[in-house]
C-alpha cells in the first residue's frame, strides 16, 4: 500500500501537451516525483541511471515505440519489475496482445479520467494513499 | 489547461507538417521505410490529443482517418495516387478542424461528411451503402469496444518499496579514504583524490559512488577547525587496476590513511534496517549539488557542520541522502569539462534541455533590447570618441571587446529567432493543390532550399504575398492542359519555389513552366486601362513589370482564385515593405520567373555611415561593392548630360545622393575629381555609383520604419537612430539604382543640366 508520493513515475509520450496532462492529473492522485521523457530511447536513458517503479508509456512514438520501450525494460534485470502501463488509443487488439504477452502491467486508454487513472493505477499497485 | 492545450494546438502543427511532408513522399514515390507509420503516428497522436482535451469533432475525424492509414500501414491497402489523393483532400480537412477546435472558422459540415465517407471507402470500412456513416460514429463507443473484450485481468505487481532496486551485485574495489591534519595543512585539496578516483571508474565506463563517513565528526563546541574528521568510502569498479588507485594517492600517501578491500559487493555497505533503505530511497533527492560535495570535503569541519545540522545529531551519515546508499540514484562524480559534474540529474537536465519551447513575445522583447544594446552601445563608444580618449588603450580594448560580444549577442538572438522557411513553403502545397483544382489544372509544386533560414518574423510576412503568387501561377501562369499539350510540353504544369541565401539576403523563386508574360496583352491592357499611352515604346522588362501596377489584371476571364481585384501590385507592395524587391523575367512559351529578394531580418542592419550635402545617411553595407576617389579622367558625360564613371571598363552611371534625394541646398557639383563614390549594386548585379561627401564609418543600425511612423520615401527604405541620438535614413539602394539606370536609359536627366569634358 504505498503512497503516491512514494511512487517514482515516469511518462513517457511524444506529445509535451499529453505529457502535462498526465503529469497534472499524477499530481492530483498526490504523486511528487514524475518525470518525462519524449520516446522510448529517451526513457531507457532515463531509467538506466533513475530507479523507477511505475513508467506510463504512449504505445506511438518516433525513435522507440511503446512496445519495445516494455521490452527492453523487461529484459533489464535492473528494471524487470517496474512497473509499465501503456496509454493509448490505439485500438489494434494485436498490439494490445503484445504488449500483454511483453508483460504490460495495465492500459490506460485514452480519453481517461483522473477516477480511472487512479483505478488503473491500484489495480497495479494495490490502494494507493 | 489553457497553456496545455496551447501546446497541443502547437503539436497539431507541427503532426500536421509531418502528415504533409509524410503524404509528399509517398505522392513522389520516394517514401521511406518510416514515412506510412510517421504518418500514421502524426494523425494518431492528434486524435490522442484531441480525446484527452474532449475535442470530439477532431477525434472523430482524425479517428476514421487513422483507420484509412492503418490499411495502408499493414499493406491491407495499395496507396495508389487516387487514395494519397483523398488523405491529402483529408489532411486540409483536419488541418481545418484543428483551426475550428482552435477556435478559429468552422468547418463547412458537409465537406468534413464528404471526406470521411471517402476515407471509410479507402479504408473498406464503409462503402456508401450504410446511411450516413459519419453521423453514427460515437468515438466513445469505439473505445469502450476495443478495450473491454480484451480477456485478461492483471495481478497487482507485488511491489515492496524498500528493496526494489537493489543493483545487482557486482564485485567493486573499495578504497577508504582519511586525510590527516597534515593533508590539509600542505594545501591538498580531498576533493582532488575523489575526483581522480571517480575519473578512473568513469574511463572504464562506470561510476564510482562516494560516501562519505561521518561518524568521527564532534559536536560542533568539540569541533577543531583544523582538524580533519572526515573519512571517504569510494566504490570502484573492479576493472580498476589497483596500481592506477595507488597512483591516485601518489602525492598524499604520507599524509592520509587509505586502504584498498577487493571483492566485497557493494550491498554490503548499506543499512540493515529495511525501512531506513526505503527512507533513504524515497527521501533521495534527484541531485547532488556541487557545493553539497564541496561542503562534504570542505577542510573547514565547521563548514561541513552548518551542512549537517539540519540533520540528526546521530552519527548518521552526513546527509544520508546524498552519499550514496546504493538505493539512491549513484552520486557519480564524472571528468567533464567541469572539474565536478554530477551524472543522474544532471544528464537529465540536459536531455530537457534539448528543446524549449517559448513564447514568441519574450523572443522578440529580447530582439529589441538587444537593438537598443546596440544603440548604446554606439552611444558609448562615440562619446568615448569625442572625450578623447584613444589614447586610453584599455578603454578602447574594453569598447572593443564589448562591441564584439553585442555583435555575438545579436547573433545568438537572430540564430534563436531564425526558422527555416519550410513552414510556410509546405503550407503551399496545399495553396497550388487548391489552386489547381479550382482550375481544373494539373499543378505539381516543386520545393527547393526548405532548410534556409530566415527570421521568423519574416517567415510569417511571407505567406500572404507567396499564396497569391503562387495562385497566380496557377491561374494564369499555367496554361489550360489542352493549351499545354498543344505547346508539347507535358500536361501537368510545374511551378518551383526555393529559397536560398545570397549576399546577406534570402532569395525566393517562384518559377513556372507555362506561358510566360504575353507581352501583346499585357501592353493592351494596359493602354485599355490608361495606365501607359497607346504610342509608348517599352522594353520587355518594362512591359513585364506593368504587371506590379495598381489595378492591372491580365486574366480575360476574371476567375474565381485570382480575379478579386487584388493585383500583383498588392504583392510587390507587401514585398517592398519588408524592404524586399520583387523582379520578373518571362520567356514566351517557356514561362515566367519571379524572384524576391528580401533581408534576412527585419531588425538590424549593417550599414555604412555616409554624409551628403550635410546629411549622415546610412547605406546597407551588403549592397556597396566598392568606394572610390574620383579621378575627373575617369568621368565621361552622355549627351543628355548625365554622367557615368569608367572603372576598369565598365561603365557606371553616377548619381549625385543629394540631388537626388532632394535634399535642401543640394547641388550638382561641376567637377568631381577627388569626389567620393560608393558603387553600389543589386542582387540582379546592376549598378550605380552614388556620389558622397564623406565616408563616416560603419555601424550596426537598429531598423526603425519609414512607412510605420511617417510614410513612404523615394530612395530611403527605413530610418534608425544613431549613437549620438540623432536620427539617420537607411538608403534604399535598388531605388536609387533604379534611378540611375533610368536616368540613363530613359534620357531623363535629373536635374544635371552642365556637361563635363
Amino acid at each position: 500500500m504505498p503512497a503516491a508520493s512514494q511512487i517514482r513515475a515516469l511518462i513517457v509520450d511524444d506529445q509535451a501537451s499529453i505529457r502535462q496532462v498526465l503529469a497534472n492529473n499524477l499530481a492530483q492522485l498526490g504523486f511528487t516525483q514524475v518525470a518525462q521523457r519524449k520516446d522510448g530511447k529517451e526513457a531507457l536513458d532515463y531509467l538506466g541511471q533513475n530507479p523507477t517503479h511505475l513508467v506510463i508509456s504512449d504505445f506511438n512514438m518516433p525513435v522507440m515505440d511503446g512496445l519495445a520501450l516494455l521490452r527492453a525494460v523487461r529484459e533489464n534485470p535492473k528494471t524487470q519489475k517496474t512497473a509499465f502501463v501503456i496509454l493509448t488509443s490505439e485500438t489494434s487488439r494485436d498490439l494490445v496482445q503484445e504488449a500483454i504477452k511483453a508483460g504490460v502491467n495495465n492500459f490506460l486508454a485514452k480519453p481517461y479520467t483522473v477516477a480511472k487513472l487512479r483505478e488503473v493505477l491500484e489495480k497495479v499497485f494495490g490502494p494507493i494513499t | 489547461m489553457d497553456e496545455i492545450l496551447e501546446i497541443f494546438f502547437q503539436e497539431c502543427d507541427e503532426q500536421l507538417q509531418e502528415l504533409e511532408t509524410g503524404l509528399a513522399a509517398l505522392a513522389a514515390d520516394r517514401a521511406e521505410d518510416d514515412t506510412v507509420n510517421a504518418v500514421f503516428r502524426a494523425v494518431h497522436s492528434i486524435k490522442g490529443g484531441a480525446a484527452s482535451f474532449g475535442l470530439q469533432n477532431l477525434v472523430r475525424f482524425s479517428h476514421v482517418y487513422e483507420n484509412s492509414l492503418d490499411g495502408v500501414r499493414s499493406d491491407r491497402i495499395q496507396p495508389t495516387k487516387e487514395i494519397i489523393a483523398v488523405f491529402l483532400k483529408s489532411m486540409d480537412v483536419l488541418s481545418d478542424l484543428v483551426v475550428e477546435a482552435r477556435g478559429g472558422a468552422s468547418v463547412d459540415a458537409q465537406r468534413v461528411d464528404e471526406s470521411l465517407t471517402e476515407l471509410k471507402v479507402v479504408s473498406g470500412e464503409a462503402p456508401a451503402a450504410t446511411s450516413s456513416p459519419a453521423a453514427s460514429f460515437d468515438p466513445a463507443e469505439s473505445e469502450a469496444e476495443a478495450f473491454s473484450p480484451v480477456p485478461f485481468e492483471f495481478e497487482p505487481v507485488a511491489f515492496d518499496f524498500g528493496d526494489d532496486f537493489a543493483e545487482p551485485a557486482s564485485a567493486r574495489k573499495i578504497v577508504t579514504f582519511h586525510p590527516h591534519d597534515a593533508m590539509y595543512g600542505c594545501g591538498d585539496d580531498a576533493r582532488n583524490i575523489l575526483v581522480a578516483l571517480t575519473a578512473l571508474a568513469h574511463d572504464k565506463g562506470d561510476t564510482a559512488q562516494v560516501e562519505c563517513l561521518t561518524e568521527a565528526l564532534p559536536a560542533f563546541h568539540d569541533l577543531l577547525p583544523a582538524s580533519s574528521y572526515l573519512t571517504w568510502r569510494v566504490a570502484l569498479p573492479d576493472s580498476v587496476a589497483e596500481s592506477e588507485i595507488r597512483d591516485a594517492f601518489d602525492w598524499v600517501v604520507d599524509s592520509c590513511d587509505f586502504t584498498l578491500e577487493s571483492d566485497r559487493a557493494v550491498t554490503e555497505t548499506t543499512n540493515s534496517d529495511a525501512s531506513d533503505e526505503a527512507d533513504a530511497f524515497f527521501d533521495a533527492p534527484a541531485s547532488i549539488s556541487e557545493d553539497t560535495i564541496q561542503a562534504m570535503v570542505a577542510q573547514s569541519a565547521g563548514q561541513a557542520l552548518s551542512r549537517g545540522a539540519s540533520l540528526p545529531t546521530t552519527d548518521r551519515r552526513l546527509t544520508a541522502e546524498a552519499f550514496l546508499d546504493d538505493l539512491a540514484p549513484p552520486a557519480t562524480i564524472q571528468r567533464d569539462e567541469e572539474p565536478i559534474a554530477l551524472t543522474g540529474a544532471t544528464v537529465a537536465r540536459k536531455a530537457e534541455a534539448a528543446s524549449i519551447r517559448v513564447d514568441l513575445s519574450r523572443v522578440d522583447d529580447l530582439m529589441d533590447l538587444v537593438g537598443e544594446l546596440v544603440i548604446a552601445q554606439a552611444a558609448v563608444q562615440s562619446l568615448c570618441q569625442k572625450a578623447g580618449t584613444s589614447g586610453h588603450h584599455e578603454l578602447m580594448q574594453g569598447i572593443e571587446g564589448m562591441q564584439t560580444l553585442t555583435r555575438d549577442i545579436q547573433d545568438a538572438v537572430m540564430s534563436v529567432r531564425a526558422q527555416p522557411v519550410r513552414s510556410v513553403f509546405q503550407r503551399m502545397q496545399r495553396v497550388v493543390r487548391e489552386a489547381s483544382s479550382m482550375t481544373q489544372k494539373a499543378v505539381k509544386l516543386v520545393l527547393e532550399g526548405e532548410d534556409t533560414e530566415v527570421d521568423r518574423t519574416l517567415i510569417e510576412k511571407l505567406a500572404a504575398p507567396l499564396t497569391h503568387m503562387l495562385r497566380n501561377a496557377v491561374d494564369h501562369g499555367i496554361e489550360k492542359t489542352e493549351d499545354r499539350i498543344a505547346a508539347g510540353k507535358s500536361p501537368e504544369g510545374c511551378i518551383t519555389l526555393s529559397a536560398e541565401h545570397r549576399s546577406g539576403r534570402i532569395l525566393i523563386t517562384i518559377k513556372d513552366d507555362g506561358a510566360g508574360v504575353n507581352h501583346k496583352r499585357v501592353f493592351e491592357t494596359a493602354v485599355k486601362r490608361g495606365i501607359i499611352a497607346p504610342d509608348a515604346t517599352l522594353s520587355e522588362d518594362e512591359i513585364n513589370n506593368l504587371i506590379f501596377t495598381p489595378g492591372f489584371s491580365t486574366a480575360s476571364e476574371v476567375s474565381d482564385l485570382s480575379g478579386r481585384g487584388v493585383g500583383m501590385d498588392v504583392v510587390k507592395q507587401a514585398i517592398m515593405s519588408l524592404g524586399g524587391r520583387i523582379v520578373i523575367s518571362s520567356v514566351a512559351g517557356k514561362g515566367s520567373t519571379f524572384s524576391l529578394s528580401l533581408p534576412l531580418t527585419l531588425a538590424i542592419l549593417d550599414g555604412m555611415l555616409i554624409s551628403a550635402d550635410e546629411t549622415t545617411m546610412v547605406i546597407p553595407i551588403s549592397a556597396v561593392s566598392e568606394a572610390i576617389i574620383v579621378s575627373q579622367s575617369d568621368v565621361y558625360s552622355l549627351p543628355d548630360g548625365t554622367r557615368i564613371i569608367s572603372k576598369r571598363g565598365e561603365c557606371i552611371p553616377l548619381l549625385p545622393l543629394g540631388v537626388t534625394l532632394g535634399l535642401a541646398g543640394a547641388r550638382v557639383r561641376d567637377t568631381l575629381e577627388g569626389a567620393v563614390v560608393l558603387v553600389v549594386e543589386n542582387e540582379s548585379g546592376s549598378r550605380a555609383a552614388l556620389i558622397v561627401d564623406e565616408i563616416c564609418g560603419q555601424m550596426q543600425v537598429v531598423i526603425k520604419s519609414m512607412e510605420r511612423n511617417y510614410r513612404h520615401i523615394f530612395g530611403v527604405s527605413a530610418a534608425t537612430i544613431l549613437g549620438d541620438g540623432s536620427v539617420a535614413l537607411i538608403l534604399d539602394v535598388s531605388a536609387l539604382i533604379a534611378a540611375a539606370l533610368s536616368q540613363t536609359e530613359n534620357k531623363a536627366a535629373l536635374g544635371v543640366s552642365e556637361l563635363v569634358n
